[in-house]
């Protein structure tokens, strides 16, 4: 019975979020851990613009459980965006080392002032660089944490998590990055 | 021999003679009737078959959950019979038709599913007469069907898409869980295909584009089915349009190289022009009303019997006419590509009017594959979006053309409009008709926008033809 009620609440869950997305809100970066004060400074400059850089999705540090993902952004015309991704190797869930996962993908913003690019991401925690270099040389980041997993690993731990708790605590259990592995 | 003798033997002989002649009445004539009833009846199966051929999507867009599709156009038989079979329980059967809005349909979008697109005002009695039923609780709450959304987990709920993109639910009590839908779509996710993504989502423009294409289309060349120059070959084929006989008829040759087929005062003529469309018209004065059914029926029998169909052929757009008769458009796939082509007097490869159960007009332009090999591309196809963009400067002049802004709108609102406005993105193979024998088609996008639709060559981009939509 347990099973069965642990089952349906599993399916709804997945069946009522169409994109298997659920919003991170421990890990919010506002800047890359190796920015320095100078590209801040820079980053505030070309804020000060009105068309920076802007990334469509991710809107933000997001959990998924589809290892592809398409980054959509917009940018002035000219501008030059490279995305690089980093997986996270580290074992220990407290620290994060980011080694870069391939070789950056360059794109150039046409016309349309859009961008798109196509990435593979890897089980656990990924982070996303986007560095817009503008017609005029400045140079903007901004840093996505990207976390992938499976849908057996979420399914699993809503089942624990209501066989144990409330729904409340298994969604949040799952949402969160801390809990890991 | 006596008198009575020789009338024996002329009784004897005019009663086997009478025997013979019954005979030859009754035994050898009845079964050529019969033979050419059986003939017919067969025939009218065939083209009942042939009505459920052509009333097919156009085209397929699989939805695999998490924004991400592919769209089937070459192999869209296969998806649909698949559909076909969930379908059926929706037509056969008694499903509650309600009305929703768009919102759900996207999120059921979102999920595994197939969505099938038809042709222009496709009528749903059409589509339930693939089911052999005309009168089902689907055709009597919807008029017309554009798109219809099979989601793969089918708990018995299919989405329509109807007149002016009215949405509707349809909905089955008892239905039977079907998981095939499911192991298509999974099938399709691990074979090669082109990845398509809503690229313009956030401006709430669904339109899906690839990102990458990684396939090579292939140019290839064609040929009028029919060879004008060829006097014989034209009488074969006009033969059938004047009861196999042309002894009534007039020919004219006309300086350009068309010829004309006159019967009569011109009651009924046709025209076979220097590229091989043919033309066909005839006078109809009375005609009884009739229905899109059976309309669609009388034109393919017409077609099957004068020509045929190419291979591919499926039903594109139907228009009732002033109230009178029904306009058919049928379009064809070269190598699994639409054909496409920009002609004054023809919007579709073959058009035809059915007024009650005659034919007023039958026009056709259908071009077939030369024996020749396809001349493979040097690069790889371009991608839709740039395409935009290095044309952004004619798209944004159309635009301003057509709002009749005097006004000077700020950039961004014109690209606003644009990126919101991308309706269409289709590879087509794009006929320029340039020439009769040998004429080599090039991948084509085919991007509507708005009530534009251009043509970009889908190798260097260049624009082979724009026009506004009908």
């Amino acid at each position: 019975m347990k099973k069965l009620i642990a089952s349906t609440a599993v399916l709804l869950i997945i069946g009522g979020t169409n994109i298997v997305a659920y919003a991170s809100p421990t890990t919010i970066l506002t800047t890359t851990p190796g920015t320095t004060t100078q590209e801040i400074k820079a980053e505030e400059e070309a804020k000060e613009q009105q068309d920076t850089l802007k990334i469509i999705t991710p809107n933000r540090d997001v959990v998924v459980s589809d290892s592809n993902m398409v980054l959509a952004f917009t940018a002035p015309e000219g501008t030059t965006v490279t995305i690089e991704v980093y997986y996270n190797t580290s074992v220990a869930t407290s620290r994060q080392n980011y080694v870069e996962a391939y070789d950056p993908i360059e794109v150039k913003v046409g016309a349309l002032q859009r961008g798109w690019a196509e990435v593979e991401l890897r089980k656990g925690l990924n982070k996303i660089d986007f560095t817009a270099v503008y017609k005029n040389g400045i140079r903007d980041v901004i840093s996505r944490i990207i976390e992938v997993k499976d849908i057996d690993e979420v399914k699993k731990q809503v089942e624990k998590g209501i066989a144990n708790t409330s729904s409340t605590d298994a969604i949040r259990s799952i949402t969160s990055t801390e809990s890991k592995q | 021999m006596n008198r009575e003798q020789l009338k024996t033997l002329i009784l004897t002989l005019l009663i086997i003679m009478s025997v013979v002649f019954t005979q030859q009445i009754w035994f050898h004539s009845p079964i050529a009737i019969l033979q050419s009833e059986a003939s017919s009846q067969e025939r009218q199966l065939k083209n009942i078959e042939k009505k459920k051929e052509v009333i097919m999507p156009k085209r397929g867009i699989v939805s695999f959950g998490n924004n991400y599709h592919t769209i089937i156009s070459t192999d869209i038989e296969e998806l649909w019979t698949a559909s076909k079979v969930i379908l059926e329980d929706f037509f056969t059967g008694e499903p509650e038709v309600i009305s929703t809005t768009y919102d759900k349909y996207r999120e059921n979008n979102r999920l595994k599913s197939i969505e099938l697109e038809f042709g222009k005002n496709i009528s749903s009695v059409l589509v339930g007469s693939v089911f052999d039923t005309v009168d089902n609780k689907i055709v009597m709450n919807i008029k017309e069907v554009k798109k219809i959304l099979i989601p793969a987990l089918n708990r018995g709920v299919i989405y329509i898409v109807g007149k002016e993109d009215h949405v509707y639910e349809v909905k089955l009590d008892n239905h039977q869980e079907n998981r095939f839908l499911l192991a298509l779509i999974d099938d399709l996710q691990t074979a090669n295909h082109i990845k398509y993504y809503p690229l313009f989502a956030d401006v709430d423009n669904y339109t899906v584009m690839p990102l990458s294409y990684q396939q090579s289309t292939p140019q290839v060349f064609v040929e009028s089915n029919i060879n004008v120059e060829n006097e014989q070959m034209v009488i074969e084929e006009v033969k059938s349009f004047f009861n196999e006989s042309l002894d009534f008829v007039k020919t004219i040759r006309e300086t350009s190289g068309a010829i004309v087929f006159m019967y009569g005062y011109g009651e009924k003529g046709v025209r076979i022009n220097n590229r091989g469309r043919l033309e066909y018209t005839e006078e109809i004065r009375n005609f009884s009303s009739s229905n899109v059914v059976t309309a669609l029926e009388i034109a393919i029998e017409f077609v099957e019997d004068h020509g045929g169909f190419p291979e591919d052929a499926y039903l594109k757009e139907i228009r009732y006419e002033e109230k009178k008769g029904y306009y058919f458009g049928f379009g064809y796939r070269i190598e699994g590509l639409p054909v496409a082509f920009n002609s004054g007097n023809l919007a579709h490869p073959i058009e035809i009017e059915v007024y009650g159960d005659k034919v007023r007009s039958y026009r056709s332009l259908i071009r077939k594959g030369k024996n020749l090999p396809n001349v493979s591309p040097t690069n790889y196809t371009l991608l839709p979006q740039k395409i935009i963009e290095d044309h952004i400067e004619l798209l944004k002049a159309d635009y301003l053309a057509d709002i009749e802004e005097k006004d000077l709108l700020e950039e961004k609102e014109i690209l606003n409009y644009i990126e919101r406005n991308i309706a269409q993105m289709e590879l087509v193979y794009y006929d320029t008709l340039e020439d009769a024998r040998i004429q080599l088609l090039i991948p084509t996008w085919k991007i509507k926008i708005n009530k534009r639709v251009y043509y970009f060559s889908s190798y260097d981009g260049k624009l082979l033809h724009s026009g506004l939509v009908n």
